[in-house]
């Protein structure tokens, strides 16, 4: 025995002596990202893997600005690379790993709020993938595709075959947005049961990091918005319920289940806690100002489309709104669409899909 | 398979004994395996190795029997039941790696920065063909090549407390907190390698014995990219050899 010890400890030691030096990081990230003072709108820049977007205030060229603080993956270096033409990318950083190996270039895009949604525009935004998110002038929706995409993760798989998808069938213009409920990857790396997926679109930002592990919290919900008082959301919508099973979360299914689409928009308050509100505190976080929801009686089943119209109420909740916190840019807004009401917890039957166009956030400026 | 096995090493000794055998030697080995499987020279991906053990109880189980030629040199062969097992816990930065999922043709691939635990636990069927030395009447030597067969594969784990960077090491982040791998049937079904082995008698037919077997290639395939760099097997066994009375 005592020389199996010692051969256990000559192994281990072996094994010790074996570990190399560190290599080079190769990792390439901007972890933080500022600018002169009173630029922004959003405190902070919220930063992708290869993107960073930023709400610039009314009257500020934030190619004139300075980055003022930057933090890059250790030993990583950075290049700022000017944009001849103008766009909503208003310059590039590049990053260099501290390896040298990798190079990533991140897009700086300017974003504004923009009076109609008409989903004419659609943009590839996660490269590698071949998926399609609406783009309305500078603003980026983000949707269940950013999701489905890392569930799926098969690179060559045609944007038709997302969830989200351009439809001609529109009400203006050429395009519309159609979402549909489809089967979902079944198990995961043992970490979670996707039996059904759901089209959802809205606006915000996706976090990809917690889309394995937490994906209620991948979905960040809101962005800066200080152009008035929401009052209505407007818009058309067709909606089918699918022919498939109803798909409980646990990946049963139930025949008898009914599903219904959601389509609603939220104002909500930010402060140091709260940027973002996530797929589970958006319908309970006591930050919310107002809400406008389509009543699931109301909601119209067939093959035209139907026009809605909804209020704003703002006497549900708690916290009164004030034109001061509006100006202060401390309000954000988002607007959510998804073909299957329960979709974020994964039920809803196969095939339901629901198009909108011509979305339209009525408000009323200050006097 | 395993039948087969049996039958080729028992033809193979039948042979010998055709060849015209004059002084024939059985024995029994019983023993424990202590070891794993490892790179030669581990990746520079590897930061850490936080707990290494082997298998508390990996058996060693040998049917042996050596065909002298002369006083001195002989021909041993073994049928063998070898358990050969190990736990580590490692950390790893950037190691890139390919996880299938269930029910999919896609594959999460990139480079996993985080804590590993590997479990293995394999049974080979082992035939080790052996010079053998005596170098008196208490020692002998040999040394030689063995193949094997994989009857009972269990190569598994967890990769935790750590992220998955999609595609590269520039690729999107994703947390990793806690996620299992079964890499039990990607493993090689054969295995062949170098096997040394001293035996001290010390009571009449018993004998001490110790040896050692390293394995020539990977117990994954090349063609297997969840694990790029290759994991020999490494073992040491220590054990008791009876010899039969003729």
């Amino acid at each position: 025995m005592k020389k199996g010890i010692l051969f256990i400890v000559c192994l281990t030691a072996l094994f010790a002596s074996c570990i190399q030096d560190e290599a080079l990081n190769p990792e390439a990230d901007i972890l933080t990202l500022s600018f002169t003072d009173g630029c922004l709108r959003a405190k902070k820049a919220e930063i992708g893997n290869d993107y960073i977007v930023v709400y610039p205030k009314k009257n500020v060229d934030l190619r004139d600005s300075a980055i003022t603080h930057i933090e890059l993956s250790e030993g990583a270096t950075y290049q700022r690379i000017e944009k001849p033409s103008q766009s909503d990318t208003l310059f590039f950083i590049d990053v260099t790993s501290q390896s040298q190996a990798y190079t990533k270039r991140y897009s700086v895009i300017a974003s504004y709020f923009p009076a109609v949604f008409d989903f004419e525009n659609w943009v590839v935004p996660t490269s590698g993938f071949l998926y399609e998110n609406p783009k309305e002038g500078s603003l980026q929706w983000f949707s269940s595709n950013n999701g489905a995409a890392i569930a799926w993760s098969e690179f060559s798989k045609p944007k038709e075959e997302y969830l989200i998808r351009e439809t001609s069938q529109a009400v203006s213009g050429k395009k519309a947005a159609e979402l549909r409920t489809m089967a979902g990857p079944g198990k995961i790396l043992e970490l979670m049961n996707i039996p059904c997926l759901s089209g959802s679109l809205y606006l915000g930002g996706f976090d990809p990091s917690t889309g394995l592990t937490n994906p209620l919290h991948s979905t960040n919900f809101g962005v800066p918005f200080n152009d008035g008082k929401p009052l209505k959301l407007t818009g058309h919508y067709r909606y089918k319920e699918g022919e498939g099973a109803y798909i409980n979360p646990d990946g049963s299914e139930n025949s008898t289940k009914k599903d219904t689409c959601s389509i609603y928009a939220v104002l909500f308050k930010t402060d140091e806690r709260v940027q973002f509100l996530y797929g589970d505190d958006i319908d309970t976080s006591p930050n919310v100002i107002a809400r406008a929801a389509l009543n699931p009686k109301d909601i119209k089943r067939g093959d035209e489309f139907t026009y809605f119209e909804i209020d704003f109420d703002y006497d549900a909740y708690a916290t009164p709104f004030s034109w001061e916190a509006l100006n202060n840019d401390e309000y954000k807004i988002t607007i959510v669409f998804a073909s299957s009401h329960r979709g974020q917890y994964y039920e809803g039957r196969i095939g339901s899909a629901l198009t909108v166009d011509k979305v339209e956030l009525v408000y009323e400026v200050e006097n | 398979m395993k039948k087969r096995i049996i039958g080729i090493c028992v033809a193979g000794l039948f042979c010998l004994t055709e060849a015209g055998a004059q002084s024939w030697d059985y024995k029994v080995n019983a023993g424990l395996n202590f070891g794993g499987s490892a790179p030669f020279s581990l990746p520079a991906e590897v930061r850490e190795i936080e707990q290494y053990s082997p298998n508390a109880f990996a058996p060693h189980l040998a049917l042996e029997a050596i065909r002298w030629i002369n006083e001195r040199w002989g021909v041993a062969a073994q049928i063998t039941w070898d358990h050969k097992g190990f736990t580590v816990r490692d950390r790893v930065k950037n190691l890139y790696t390919e996880i299938d999922i269930e029910g999919n043709s896609g594959a999460q691939t990139g480079n996993f920065t985080g804590k590993n635990t590997t479990e293995v636990h394999n049974i080979y069927f082992t035939l080790p063909v052996m010079a053998t030395y005596r170098g008196s009447n208490r020692w002998a030597s040999q040394a030689g090549f063995y193949f094997a067969y994989l009857y009972r594969p269990v190569f598994k784990g967890q990769a935790s407390d750590g992220y998955l960077r999609r595609g590269s090491p520039i690729g999107e982040k994703i947390n990793v907190p806690n996620a299992g791998f079964d890499f039990s049937k990607n493993q090689n079904r054969f295995d062949y390698g170098l096997i040394v082995a001293e035996e001290c008698r010390i009571y009449r037919n018993v004998a001490l014995r110790g040896q050692l077997t390293c394995a020539f290639h990977s117990l994954f395939p090349d063609q297997f990219k969840a694990i790029t760099f290759a994991m020999r097997n490494i073992y040491g066994t220590l054990g008791i050899s009876y010899q039969f009375s003729e």
